[in-house]
């Protein structure tokens, strides 16, 4: 199977005035082209940290100290994949919300109150779309003019025509620009060279004057209620925005659009959060927690919703929670995470039928099921500080397996059987 | 069967609304409007739905943390002497009413006066969700698991420590966490905190207000098991409110599902699981993410979000969202009815579905 992304040994350390917090303890990740796959582990585990990570959004005191983070959708050579932690972040930003794009916890937080929804979801839509979005309107422009009509009316046509065209024109020229760099960062990287970020940086910064650069434009800017063309391309974006929104299921999208956040109950704010994410049909959706603070029958919705998207638009998606309920009824693959590592790797029906790690074992036992009979199991004793996590396998002084091995030295992750990954000393030179 | 505990008879709770320049009354939250439930001596009732159904709103009405609007709660009330007053409040006549009345003062919990309340407090007792919450930053763990008692007068200074060390010892932490603050401890040592505290007054009745949402699920399974020995050990009676319905099966007898306000269905627990009448609960069960790969099941996906208790849908309030809805279910609100072994639906069509 094609991997879509990958993360090598990914080390990220937060700094704090109590010590440095280790995070993530070298986390090796694949999500393949087509999977659901599902990441689990108790709260403070490092699930967030691993993905934010791997989009490079961490934030400060949080730097990712070691390790890679390889896309392979994107490549010149697909075969090697493409390490964007050494990558400028105008790169990172093309890719964020275009290819990648990610739903938090909380839909209310990840919303800005004062934006109506229109111009959130149409954000995306400016930023990454921009040149369809002008054709678009250009092409309607054209239809119109083709129509006749009053000469005053025609004449500002024509002109916001001109405009526009002007504007994709230096798109294209800017993308095509950038296209270039991309090529030839990706053959210096090879030789090791830093050079060609400054470059880029450059371009980055030309992008925002795009469409300002010919008289006409000048005249645009500085003529008062001249900048009223403009809203022809907010029409465009507009109509995409509330055809984006009926297709996951808001009703009265119109309304919606020209609404605020707060109008809206969780649920819906969530579906807006999905609709922004979902706007440039990214190939890997990561969803954090996405139902975590939402009632069960609306996270059944949300979890249809995920669904259905999954088997029509996205390829792939990586589902981060806590809830290994949901894991079972979405996931394809799943990782267990405790304490910045992966503990274990494998499809989800052997994960559930044949867990490998004891603490997989653990957290299996330890969830009240619908045939439960008779006391719950527990794990004994609490996540560890990660300031000064315990030595060798984090897990050790939890696992009623612990044998001497463990507290000395990390155990290596090993292919127990095809497909199953595990770190564990009970599994290594081939026992059990 | 044996006698209840706690007997709710159309228990009330709206909250005003208060709008315009002289924050005049213009709506209520209807939270808990119209409630009929019994408590049984010795058991442990799962009281589920959805977020802003109402039921912490009932919980801490039982406990009179909120003033009921109408209704009674009689705690420990002999069974003939409560059907006899509520006889009478039915009754047509002035004076049988007044007679009720002014026996309800000393039997109901909305009613009761400022000492009787004082000391039924002792009896009952409450853990709430969060526990970084619900403990003072503040003060010492002595001190926390020590407030009720000396509080209520009932512990001299010299044994404060004692009692505090042997209620430790019950929820399974030691005399090494006693000078120390809430903020020392992790999630699941301070509920264990909270559940001493509860403890403290030997009560007979806990309300658990969600005490393991806010847990990780291997500390969860760690509490849960705490909380049902302690349930045997001291025969307390729980009232265990969730919207976790894996966790109610675990731990209740009984389980109660309520809907905007209203108890929609009331059973044993392996009645609900195995033999669901009302459609609400059809859905939440249906709903609820099993940790099986292979479970197949099949799915009703609830349209729409829980309407406002502001303004709740008239008859059947589940009626905007039911699959199954009827003209009926428009029309005319439904009542909790018997469907045989202590299995109670509000639901008009139950029968056929």
């Amino acid at each position: 199977m094609q991997k879509l992304i990958e993360t090598k040994n990914l080390f990220t350390d937060f700094n704090t005035f109590e010590g440095v917090v280790k995070a993530l303890n070298g986390v090796g990740l694949v999500v393949n082209e087509g999977e659901t796959y599902g990441l689990v582990g108790e709260s403070g585990c490092g699930k967030s940290v691993a993905v934010r990570s791997l989009m490079r959004i961490v934030q400060a005191p949080g730097r990712i100290t070691e390790g890679k983070v390889l896309i392979f959708f994107r490549a010149e050579d697909r075969s090697r994949g493409i390490d964007i932690l050494r990558r400028s972040e105008a790169y990172m930003t093309s890719i964020r919300g275009d290819s990648i794009s990610m739903i938090f916890q909380e839909a209310c937080t990840s919303l800005n109150p004062v934006l109506s929804i229109g111009f959130q979801v149409g954000e995306s839509f400016h930023f990454h779309r921009r040149a369809q979005m002008l054709e678009e309107t250009i092409r309607d422009l054209d239809e119109e003019l083709g129509r006749g009509g009053f000469f005053l009316a025609r004449g500002w046509k024509v002109l916001s025509r001109a405009l526009f065209a002007r504007e994709l024109g230096a798109l294209k020229e800017y993308e095509g620009a950038i296209d270039r760099i991309d090529h030839e960062l990706y053959r210096l990287e090879e030789a090791g060279s830093g050079e060609p970020l400054r470059r880029k940086g450059a371009l980055q910064r030309r992008r925002d004057r795009l469409g300002e650069k010919s008289v006409l434009a000048e005249i645009a800017r500085r003529v008062p209620g001249f900048r009223r063309y403009r809203r022809r391309l907010e029409r465009t974006v507009r109509r995409h925005v509330v055809e984006l929104l009926r297709s996951l299921g808001v009703p009265n999208p119109e309304r919606i659009a020209e609404g605020y956040p707060h109008e809206l109950s969780g649920g819906m704010q969530q579906r807006i959060v999905i609709a922004i994410a979902l706007a440039c049909h990214p190939v890997l959706l990561i969803a954090d927690e996405p139902t975590s603070n939402l009632d069960v029958t609306i996270q059944a919705q949300i979890v249809e919703l995920i669904k259905s998207l999954k088997q029509k638009v996205i390829s792939s998606v990586l589902f981060i929670t806590h809830d290994l309920g949901l894991v079972a009824e979405i996931c394809d693959r799943a990782s267990v995470m405790y304490a910045g590592d992966i503990a274990e790797t494998a499809s989800v029906r052997e994960l559930f039928r044949q867990p490998l790690h004891p603490y997989t074992q653990g957290l299996l036992a330890s969830v009240p099921k619908l045939s439960q009979a008779g006391e719950l199991a527990t794990i004994p004793g609490t996540v560890p500080n990660l300031i000064d996590p315990p030595t060798g396998c984090r897990f050790h002084p939890r696992c009623p397996h612990a044998m001497e091995v463990c507290k000395g030295v990390k155990p290596p992750t090993i292919e127990h059987s095809p497909g199953h990954w595990v770190a564990c000393y009970l599994y290594s030179d081939g026992k059990k | 069967m044996s006698e209840p505990l706690i007997d709710i008879r159309r228990l009330v709770k709206y909250y005003p609304v208060r709008g315009g320049v002289f924050r005049r009354h213009v709506a209520d939250v209807k939270a808990v409007d119209g409630v009929d439930l019994a408590i049984q001596r010795g058991e442990c009732l799962g009281l589920v739905g959805e977020s802003g159904c109402g039921k912490t709103t009932l919980g801490k009405t039982l406990l009179r943390l909120h003033e009921a609007t109408s209704g009674r709660i009689y705690y420990n009330q002999p069974a003939p002497q409560v059907e006899e007053v509520e006889r009478l409040l039915a009754s047509e006549r002035d004076g049988d009413r007044a007679a009720a009345w002014a026996r309800l003062k000393d039997m109901d919990i909305t009613r009761l006066g400022r000492s009787n309340l004082r000391k039924l407090r002792q009896r009952m007792n409450i853990v709430f969700q969060d526990p970084s919450n619900s403990l003072n930053p503040r003060m010492l763990i002595r001190d926390i698991v020590a407030e009720p008692l000396v509080a209520q007068h009932l512990i001299k200074a010299r044994d404060v420590e004692k009692k505090v060390l042997d209620l430790l010892h019950v929820v399974g932490m030691g005399a090494g966490h006693l000078k120390r603050y809430p903020h020392e401890f992790s999630g699941g040592q301070r509920q264990r905190i909270a559940i001493a505290r509860a403890l403290a007054t030997s009560p007979e009745f806990i309300l658990m207000d969600e005490p393991t949402s806010a847990l990780d699920v291997s500390v969860q399974a760690q509490i849960l098991n705490l909380l049902k020995n302690l349930q045997r050990d001291f025969h307390l009676t729980y009232l265990f409110v969730t919207h976790h319905l894996l966790v109610v099966k675990y731990t209740s007898d009984r389980i109660a599902v309520m809907y905007l306000g209203k108890i929609v269905e009331l059973a044993r627990t392996a009645e609900i699981f195995q033999r669901s009448l009302h459609p609400y609960t059809k859905a939440l069960l249906s709903a609820i993410p099993i940790p099986d790969p292979d479970s197949k099941r099949e799915r009703i996906i609830l349209s729409g979000d829980v309407p406002n208790p502001v303004n709740p849908p008239k008859a059947c309030r589940f009626h905007p969202r039911c699959p199954f809805v009827q003209e009926r279910c428009r029309e005319m609100e439904p009542l909790l009815e018997d469907a045989g072994s202590g299995h109670a639906v509000a639901c008009h069509r139950w029968r056929e579905l």
